[in-house]
């Protein structure tokens, strides 16, 4: 821990020569941190005694270091940009957010984002698309994953975009790695999915996510759930979960729908019993007014075209795409 | 490991710098002493020497040991003694210091403890305190409590300074959390924050400048004082011991015990040491307890026990008393304050339950653990959600309460209201007083959706069972209140969907925003 510090202290006065030192050791801190946390968790694990004066706590601890260096590289003021230290923000910056998301301080993450885009719009560093494109990918990655966690799926989809876009073609666990957040991101937003070439080249993706979006493109709410709840603890930790459940609402269920209108001849009055018998079908037993409720959140939420008359139980759809893509 | 083998490799290239120098003096030894006799170079168990002398020392004696130092070693020089002493075996200077027994010099002893556990080579300690009287770094023999620089010479000022110059967000960020951890360390107070754990041990950990330094020493000298008192409150609510036990702890407090036998007890924030003769001892609350149950029972006066309880558990912290009765005493106080709607009061003992169940202490964790399911949607609170859901087992999901928790929030997000009003009028335990306090919003989405999808109108006896309202008269007085009657059809007793929506559409938006400002995290 001694000599990262000791390198923060030096690197206030260098110019950006100083940086490859930087990252190793920072890179290394990050790795001896988490081996030290290991060691003590198995020394707690053995001596089984409460005691929180050794609690491993090494990885925050570097966090607070790696974030000096952040602090560093980023007040620069002596030097021109071209020798400036602030080319290693981002590298730095997805140090920071790998231990980050190890430890679940996913806040601390954000507030680092927001810093950076307040430094980028005010012309302190240069724009993300000047550094290195290693940099720059894994920035867009990470700023993409916290978007999708937040619920900000555009957001998500234009940097997870475009990390994908600029990775190197050969780098398939990074891909892959993208492919995670990006998958359900464009099934939510344009119902749009993955070419069969996409399985083929990620087999472990196609394990996660092939069920479930086959499942979806049929409207087969069954499948789907039984396949979601196989792999709820995966999801969970990796905090897709909610966004399944989100695709459930507002893809499967609606899909289903679709069938109906389809095997009803596409007829523009259906009865709510029919949508009823449908959901039967794939194994949801529930009363009429449930089947309207949802109904009417698909209306709300624009994935039917139509109204809901109480009088009839019928549901009148439109003439021109009554589910919209 | 591999940064001693760097310390040891940069202290020896620093030593070997200054033979160019005729100005640079080893410090210690001081700009004082003759220059003509003083060599750039010392033996590597002089090193140690001094490593050992401030090693021996609290902080409050290291000006003494200092002082010490030199005259020893500018003896030594003089004498041209510096090599030919043999410094490990050489007794410490300790003329005039004083023998170490203070809490000061636990803290450091202990962190003294932890350098050696977390050191794989048997003299790291020494080599980092020579590195360290070399180049004059604050960060000191250890990586924990104390935040004491060897001040040796005024580079630890500028470093200081550096501290204080740097003015960018992520520094501001940093000395803010330092600021709230020094707080913590004073035992400040509740908060719904999880992790307040972890950043009271960021306060022990945090190398601060001298600014820091002296703070510390001055909150040190407090522990000192024979009142044994160890809970100055800052002016908040009720001072509740949480993360802040460890470092208590370690000045192994007197424990102290109230003498008061008054069963009754008016609540008052505490501003000075609290006065035994006013805190009453365990024995003495078990009682209160009791009485006041009776009390709940018979008069119902919400404001006079809600006084009481925050009287009992603040007698409860001040004489750290944590066991099965604390938690007994914040569950039965959680439970009244929710059936009266003061969410307030919850929430300060729901997070202290937190806690003290997380020190195993029993009680009813899993009721609770639903409410604060109910709670952080009632919050909006997206992100300790999303951290509460990663950590719940499946032993916790497959409890009632619970799962009726859970599906309240996924048929919140889904803005699933037919499902919502179920679960609503079928809350177990006491959930549906915290859902109270959501449910009016939810009504108004409610409203809104219905108002888009059915066309043309619904009758009054539908609004009445999709809104989860007891009968079509408070159906009706919903609406009066938010200015959707006037859109009811009066013989038929129908709304009128579509001249309603715009109407419904505010009122919602209205809803939504007061608690906007939590969900935003």
């Amino acid at each position: 821990m001694l000599i990262p510090r000791l390198i923060n202290r030096i690197a206030e006065r260098t110019d950006k020569w100083i940086l490859p030192v930087i990252y190793t050791v920072t890179q290394e801190l990050r790795i001896i941190a988490i081996e030290a946390d290991h060691h003590i968790a198995d020394r707690m694990a053995r001596s089984s005694s409460y005691d929180s004066s050794t609690t491993p706590n090494k990885l925050e601890e570097a966090a607070r270091t790696i974030n000096r260096t952040l602090t560093v590289c980023l007040n620069d003021r002596n030097s021109a940009m071209p020798q400036s230290r602030k080319w290693g923000v981002y590298f730095i910056t997805s140090l920071l957010f790998k231990i980050y998301f190890k430890l679940g301080t996913i806040s601390l993450a954000t507030s680092i984002v927001r810093v950076l885009n307040a430094s980028s719009a005010a012309g302190d560093i240069p724009s993300v698309d000047n550094y290195p494109r290693a940099h720059m990918v894994t920035f867009k990655y990470y700023v993409g994953v916290l978007a999708f966690m937040d619920e900000e799926y555009d957001k998500a989809e234009e940097h997870l975009t475009a990390a994908l876009n600029n990775c190197h073609r050969r780098a398939s666990t990074n891909q892959e790695l993208i492919l995670q957040y990006l998958l359900p991101t464009h099934l939510l937003l344009h119902r749009r999915y993955p070419q069969k070439g996409v399985w083929h080249s990620f087999p472990r993706l196609q394990t996660i996510y092939e069920d479930l979006f086959t499942a979806s493109k049929r409207g087969d709410m069954r499948t789907y759930e039984a396949a979601l709840a196989a792999r709820e603890k995966l999801f969970v930790t990796r905090r897709i979960y909610l966004t399944m459940l989100k695709i459930r609402t507002k893809i499967v269920r609606p899909r289903l729908f679709e069938q109906v209108y389809l095997a009803c001849g596409k007829s523009t009055r259906v009865p709510v019993s029919a949508f009823r018998r449908g959901l039967e079908f794939v194994g949801v037993d529930v009363d009429d007014d449930q089947v309207e409720c949802w109904a009417a959140v698909m209306i709300y939420q624009g994935h039917m075209k139509g109204y809901i008359s109480r009088e009839r139980k019928t549901i009148v759809l439109s003439n021109s795409d009554p589910f919209p893509r | 490991m591999k940064n001693a083998t760097k310390a040891d490799n940069i202290s020896t290239k620093k030593t070997a710098m200054p033979l160019n120098s005729s100005a640079s003096i080893p410090p210690g030894a001081a700009s004082k002493s003759p220059a003509n006799a003083n060599p750039a170079v010392w033996p590597d168990s002089l090193k140690a020497y001094v490593g050992r002398c401030f090693a021996s020392v609290g902080p409050s004696q290291r000006g003494a040991m200092e002082k010490n130092l030199k005259k020893v070693i500018t003896s030594a020089i003089e004498a041209g003694n510096l090599w030919a002493i043999d410094w490990d075996t050489r007794e410490l200077p300790l003329d005039g210091i004083k023998a170490v027994d203070d809490g000061e010099d636990k803290l450091e002893k202990l962190a003294k403890d932890k350098t050696n556990r977390a050191d794989t080579m048997s003299n790291g300690n020494a080599n980092k305190a020579a590195v360290v009287a070399k180049r004059n770094i604050s960060p000191a023999l250890s990586a924990s409590y104390k935040s004491t620089p060897i001040t040796f010479t005024k580079s630890d000022e500028q470093y200081s300074t550096t501290n204080r110059q740097a003015s960018s967000p992520v520094s501001k960020a940093t000395k803010r959390s330092a600021k709230w951890d020094q707080r913590s360390v004073e035992l400040e107070t509740t908060d719904d924050n999880s992790k307040r754990k972890k950043t009271s041990s960021y306060a022990e950990t945090y190398q601060g400048s001298n600014i820091e330094k002296v703070k510390k020493e001055k909150r040190l000298r407090r522990f000192d004082s024979p009142s044994g008192n160890e809970n100055t409150t800052t002016p908040a609510t009720t001072p509740d011991y949480v993360g802040s036990a460890t470092f208590v702890q370690d000045n192994e407090p007197e424990k102290f015990v109230g003498r008061s036998t008054q069963l009754e007890k008016k609540y008052l924030r505490l501003t000075s040491a609290p006065d035994p003769e006013t805190v009453r001892p365990l024995h003495i609350l078990r009682q209160t307890l009791d009485l006041l149950k009776q009390k709940w029972k018979s008069e119902r006066n919400y404001a006079y026990i809600c006084d009481q309880f925050k009287s009992m558990r603040q007698d409860l912290t001040v004489q750290l008393i944590q066991n099965e009765f604390t938690v007994n005493v914040y569950e039965i106080h959680a439970r009244i304050a929710l059936e009266n709607g003061d969410l307030g009061e919850y929430n300060q003992c729901q997070t202290q339950l937190r806690s003290l169940y997380e020190r195993d202490i029993p009680g009813h964790p899993i009721e609770f653990l639903a409410y604060r399911i109910l709670y952080l949607i009632h919050t909006r609170n997206r992100s300790d959600m999303n951290d509460l859901l990663i950590e719940l087992t499946d032993e916790q999901k497959a409890d009632f309460a619970v799962a009726h928790a859970l599906q309240v929030r996924g048929a919140v997000t889904d803005q699933d209201y037919h499902a919502l009003m179920r679960l609503y009028l079928s809350a177990p335990n006491m959930g549906g007083y915290i859902m109270d306090s959501f449910i009016d919003r939810e009504r108004h989405g409610a409203l809104e959706i219905i108002c888009k999808a059915f066309r043309p109108d619904v009758p009054l006896r539908f609004l009445t069972d999709e809104i989860g309202f007891e009968s079509d008269k408070a159906s009706y007085e919903f609406l009066e209140k938010h200015a959707l009657h006037q859109f009811i059809d009066e013989s038929s007793l129908r709304l009128r969907t579509k001249d309603a929506y715009a109407t419904t559409q505010n009122n919602r938006t209205t809803a939504f925003k007061k608690i906007d400002i939590k969900g935003q995290i």
